[in-house]
């Protein structure tokens, strides 16, 4: 029985070596291969010093290189730590130092950063794994570059690792309230609780096509890598314009041939509302998982009418538990329905409401919902007291001794045994699937020498759940289009606020705090205008 | 004004590009280069729909349009010729 991750693909590759492992729109590789490729890698990682327990950086779009660098890095014995290739750079090197990565995988169109991140950042050594840089005098500050010939230098054999399922296998940063991003540490275990439980429960075989939509530095990912390695199927990288265009997003699943999809709720509501989907289309397409926020029962409504023949379920959980609740939607919910449950605990998982007072909920009382199991996160990297203050002991259920994570997340059981979703307990919004932290936008903001105060408020949209909104007190001048480009050199894109709006003072209650709630009414009165 | 320039007038303002007007040449990659995402597109149909008082379906929005600021140009002359 494999354990790790990557033994999921030596398996695959030892009883179908020859089948097709990842389609990277024209180019493609077989199970054979890559598992030759990614050991390649992994010798290349021990030789510029990687070793068991290391963090490795994972710094390019998804390729067929990408996935062979996540692979090599497990092989190898370390923990993969996927960088989005499209924040800010001292974001990026932010992370790079956060976890002590010393070596970066990487592509030849990142070389003009290297230098950069090299400099101010543990890093010493990079492996260009698609190309080898133009510039052939690259000054790198001392560090070491590799390119695509050292890899193929290296021996095809399985590298010398040992490791068990509680070691790492990647870490997934997400956005920190107190303004920096914080590393989610994920064992083979905790990955591979939800793999092997969703492979099983949505029948995934060897002859699906799965869809690859989600940023690798989004733990949806997951599913799409380990799930086709474990039933030998094939996994498909969406172009990056499907995030952009239905259609475009439509052609990929029809010329792909995708069967099973994971994607967030606002991809597929544009898929529904803006691909000229009629009904019998998509004929191929019959699994259709979505997480990362609320499904507008509008759009599940109307996509499930379009695409009767499919199956479709709503995955919950943070990235520190991954999946742990799902609801398989039996029955199509009319378009004024309230939002769909988030059902029930999957396999080798327990879940159970704490209330204020900290007695667990019976059925109907609203509390903060508790995960306890094998998906449960690790920690999150270098913060010991923030990992006490989410991870904690469990008091709950006697004889247990194992960890309980708090989501954060206010439900209510309902007399079926399925959970319903009413909101946060902080300041944490969705936005296109994206998970944010209001204080880390704020944070960005206070960082510009001319701010006095301000507040980013999220204000719900029917599309993409949530759009940000900031209010700001400045001294000098400013203007929006400067605020986003001095935001956008610090955070993600989707974290820049869409709207800013200057003023004079800001509300504040009477303990002289800003007034959230004002602020909200404001900004809800302005929009029914 | 021609219409690439009433185009990069706009991806300067509103959708806030970094560089300058020389830098955003009619040939260069919105896609790739990122200055255009998922949001700046719909900013972009908004805008052309205003502008010049066509209207864009969902079909015509696909990557060979909003590539370059030429293909928006393009994708605005078809309309205007329908």
């Amino acid at each position: 029985m494999s354990y790790l991750l990557h033994d999921l693909l030596r398996s695959s590759a030892h009883t179908r070596p020859d089948a097709i492992a990842v389609v990277d729109g024209e180019r493609s590789i077989t199970y054979s291969e890559l598992d030759t490729l990614s050991n390649q890698i992994a010798h290349l990682l021990h030789e510029t010093g990687v070793n068991k327990g290391d963090r490795v950086g994972l710094y390019l779009r998804k390729s067929l290189e990408a996935v062979a660098g996540a692979y090599g890095i497990m092989k190898a014995g370390a923990a993969y730590v996927p960088l989005d290739p499209e924040a800010p750079v001292d974001r990026i090197g932010y992370i790079i130092s956060n976890c002590e990565i010393h070596t970066l995988l990487t592509s030849a169109d990142k070389a003009g950063e290297w230098r950069h991140l090299v400099e101010t950042t543990t890093l010493d050594s990079i492996v260009a794994l698609d190309a080898t840089p133009d510039d052939s005098d690259l000054d790198l500050g001392g560090a070491h570059l590799y390119s695509p010939t050292d890899v193929a230098a290296q021996p095809g054999s399985e590298p010398k690792a040992r490791n068990i399922d509680l070691d790492l296998a990647l870490m997934l940063y997400t956005s920190g309230s107190t303004g920096n991003p914080k590393g989610v540490m994920l064992s083979h275990l905790n990955v591979m609780t939800f793999v092997q439980w969703a492979v099983a429960e949505f029948g995934v075989t060897a002859a699906d096509r799965l869809s690859q939509v989600a940023p690798l530095h989004f733990d949806l990912s997951t599913f799409d890598l380990y799930g086709a390695a474990l039933s030998g199927a094939s996994v498909h990288l969406a172009p990056r314009q499907t995030s952009m265009f239905p259609m475009e997003m439509r052609k990929f699943i029809e010329e792909q041939q995708i069967s099973v999809m994971y994607a967030v709720p606002s991809a597929l509501s544009m898929l529904t509302e803006r691909a000229k989907l009629e009904i019998g289309d998509l004929l191929g397409l019959k699994t259709i998982l979505f997480a990362g926020e609320v499904f507008p029962t509008k759009y599940l409504s109307r996509i499930m009418r379009l695409l009767p023949h499919a199956v479709f379920a709503n995955l919950y959980g943070p990235t520190e538990t991954n999946v742990c609740t799902y609801y398989l939607v039996t029955e199509r919910p009319s378009e004024d329905a309230p939002p769909i449950s988030i059902g029930k605990a999957i396999a080798n998982v327990e879940t159970f409401v704490v209330k204020e007072d900290g007695t667990v909920a019976a059925p109907g009382e609203v509390g903060e919902l508790y995960v306890r199991g094998a998906s449960v996160m690790q920690g999150y990297w270098g913060d010991p007291e923030r990992t006490t203050r989410s991870r904690i002991e469990n008091t709950f259920s006697e004889g247990l001794s194992d960890p309980v994570y708090k989501t954060g997340d206010l439900v209510v059981e309902e007399a079926d045994g399925n959970y319903t979703f009413l909101g946060r307990r902080d300041n944490q919004i969705k936005s296109r699937g994206y998970r944010i932290e209001l204080g880390e936008i704020e944070t960005a903001l206070y960082a510009h020498p001319e701010i006095r105060e301000c507040a980013a408020v999220a204000i719900p949209d029917e599309m993409i759940t949530n759009r940000i909104k900031a209010y700001v007190v400045a001294d000098g001048g400013l203007d929006p289009r400067s605020l986003t480009i001095f935001l956008g050199e610090r955070i993600p894109k989707y974290m820049v606020p869409a709207d800013f709006e200057f003023r004079d003072s800001l509300p504040k209650t009477s303990t002289g705090k800003i007034d959230r709630q004002s602020l909200l009414d404001l900004t809800e009165s302005k929009e029914r205008e | 004004m021609s219409t690439q320039d009433r185009v990069r007038t706009f991806i300067i303002d509103e959708l806030r590009f970094r560089g300058s007007a020389k830098d955003l040449k009619n040939d260069l990659p919105l896609l790739e280069k990122e200055i255009l995402d998922s949001m700046g597109i719909f900013q972009v149909v908004s805008f052309l729909e205003a502008e010049y008082g066509i209207e864009i379906d969902d079909e015509d929005l696909i990557a060979d349009n909003f590539g370059t600021i030429d293909g928006i140009a393009r994708l605005v002359e078809s309309k205007q010729g329908s």
